[in-house]
């Protein structure tokens, strides 16, 4: 598989995941 | 009826075991709910304000995922290949922004002004005392709804029919009568307590599946071997045109718009929460979507031809494959993995659909806003979730055709009427009433307009245009109208104090 393949199949659902996780871990209010 | 026919899987007693596990566990949630539903009409509506965050996060991620996903993503990626990634990453994507930041918004807005449904949100934000917002939005939220709910309850026929052999009218009674027991007794409560279950069966049947499908085929690469010999494009995204790449990204405008998803978000118990709940709804989205896009590729490796697939319709392919390689009681929970597709989000938009009725029309119009008996509302909107299935029983039976022609509008024309209006709303204190109901207007006219025009419809997913007018009227008529005067200070209260 080449990388565009890759990217579709694979590094496109991680990505999605890690913006999740990357909102999560800096965008904390105050109080939390 | 001779697809159907060749379609049909044998009901093996375990099938049917595990299949009535399920309604067994959909019900009991429907009675368990009843009590804490019936103390009034915030309970019912929207569970007083008291979910917690990881019932939000799979209840708003499946009220939005009907059959499409299952059925259609999965026989998306059989026909056209990896290309498919792009129709499910638009609203993944939308949808991690609505969690972080605009449910929040949303959550603690509608709760300072006591709102209940999306027209109230409209009605507080721009002190609309002529209604006119209020009446727009609940018109265009009762005819895409109800057409919404017709047509679930034809798919739910469908499975029915094809899993159990009984006939399709049968198969559309057994899913209305389930769908109401539940959504009536139960309310919000018991929506998203079985949308989390609902939840659960989707995401076991979208991972299982490909992972035995795989396994039996030989391994993976074996899956890419064999389809790398029959169409070499078939595993790059970017093998498809750009203008049906970004329709497919502009499918993610939707989700901003659509009711039943809306008051997922306003109805945590913390605004705050939603930051956890951003990630575990990501999660469940990204696995359900890339399940059934794999699905969708490994389907192709099995059956290259068409002709293969019974009714030579792709749409086939998820159950047909799931017969040919799963145990009988695990057919019982693809079954009801469907179903549960269909029911979560039948569910959610006919609680919508009452609480439009009753608490927009009833209570907040006919009744101008006095304070009712909290119990008899409770009921009025129980009657009005019977009605509203009887409504979509017999609009789907009598008006067939003009169901499924409104429900080809319904995720793009609320996308497009009510999610610039809402984003501007809550970000932007110059969005004025007269902008509002210009985009709402626009939103679904542009959608219904482009879709009917086979040039403009070739071009792209008519969402995308019409959610682009939407916001440009919105904003070019507020200019031109005087704001609400408390916008300011309101919009300052909601938003959030971070730190980084």
């Amino acid at each position: 598989m080449n990388l565009a393949e890759i990217f579709g199949l694979f590094l496109l659902p991680a990505g999605i995941i890690l913006l999740s996780v990357l909102l999560y871990v800096f965008f904390k209010e105050e109080g939390e | 009826m001779e697809e159907a026919a060749r379609l049909t899987i044998q009901a093996n007693p375990l099938t049917i075991l595990a299949f009535g596990l399920y309604l067994l566990i959909i019900l009991a949630i429907g009675f368990l709910s009843a009590r804490f539903s019936s103390a009034g009409i915030s309970e019912f509506f929207l569970g007083g304000r008291k979910m917690k965050k990881f019932v939000v996060a799979l209840s708003a991620v499946v009220s939005g995922r009907s059959a499409w996903l299952l059925i259609g993503v999965t026989g998306m990626a059989y026909t056209i290949g990896a290309p498919a990634v792009w129709a499910v990453t638009g609203y993944i994507t939308a949808e991690v922004f609505l969690f972080a930041f605009v449910g929040k918004r949303l959550r603690r807005y509608t709760s300072m002004m006591d709102d209940l449904t999306l027209p109230d949100f409209f009605e507080s934000r721009f002190k609309d005392k002529s209604h006119i917002l209020r009446i727009l939005s609940v018109f265009i939220i009762l005819i895409f709804m109800i057409s919404y709910v017709a047509t679930q309850f034809s798919a739910g026929g469908k499975t029915f029919g094809t899993s159990f052999g009984v006939s399709e009218t049968s198969g559309i009674l057994i899913t209305a009568v389930i769908v109401l027991l539940y959504t009536a007794l139960g309310g919000f409560l018991a929506v998203s307590l079985t949308d989390m279950i609902q939840a659960m069966f989707m995401i076991f049947a979208l991972l299982v599946l490909p992972v035995v499908a795989i396994s039996h085929a030989g391994g993976w690469n074996e899956v890419v071997g064999v389809l790398k010999h029959l169409q070499p494009q078939f595993f790059n995204p970017f093998a498809f045109a750009t203008g049906g790449i970004i329709g497919f990204l502009g499918i993610g405008l939707g989700s901003p718009g659509n009711p039943h998803i809306l008051v997922r978000y306003m109805s945590v118990d913390d605004p705050r929460a939603l930051r956890a709940s951003c990630v575990i709804g990501t999660v469940w989205n990204v696995l359900m979507a890339w399940g059934a896009i794999f699905i969708g590729l490994v389907g192709r490796s099995y059956y290259a031809n068409i002709s293969q697939i019974p009714g030579e319709d792709p749409e086939n392919l998820f159950p047909f494959l799931a017969s040919a390689h799963l145990h009988p009681f695990l057919m019982g929970i693809i079954t009801a993995a469907i179903l549960a597709a269909i029911m979560s989000t039948a569910d959610s938009q006919l609680l919508v659909a009452s609480s439009g009725v009753v608490r927009d029309i009833y209570q907040k119009i006919a009744k101008k806003g006095k304070s009712l008996d909290q119990r008899q509302l409770v009921s009025l909107s129980r009657i009005m979730v019977l009605i509203l299935v009887i409504a979509a029983l017999v609009f789907g039976l009598v008006a067939q055709k003009l169901v499924f022609w409104l429900v080809l509008f319904a995720w793009g024309g609320l996308g497009a009427s009510f999610g610039p209006p809402l984003l501007l709303a809550l970000y932007w204190k110059r969005t004025t009433k007269a902008g509002a109901a210009a985009g709402f207007i626009s939103g679904t006219a542009v959608t219904i307009i482009w879709y009917l025009v086979p040039f403009l419809k070739s071009l792209i997913y008519e969402l995308v245009p019409a959610f682009f007018v939407s916001s440009l009227l919105t904003v070019i008529v507020s200019l031109l109208t005087a704001p609400p005067c408390e916008a300011e200070e309101e919009l300052r209260s909601i938003a959030a104090k971070y730190r980084f």
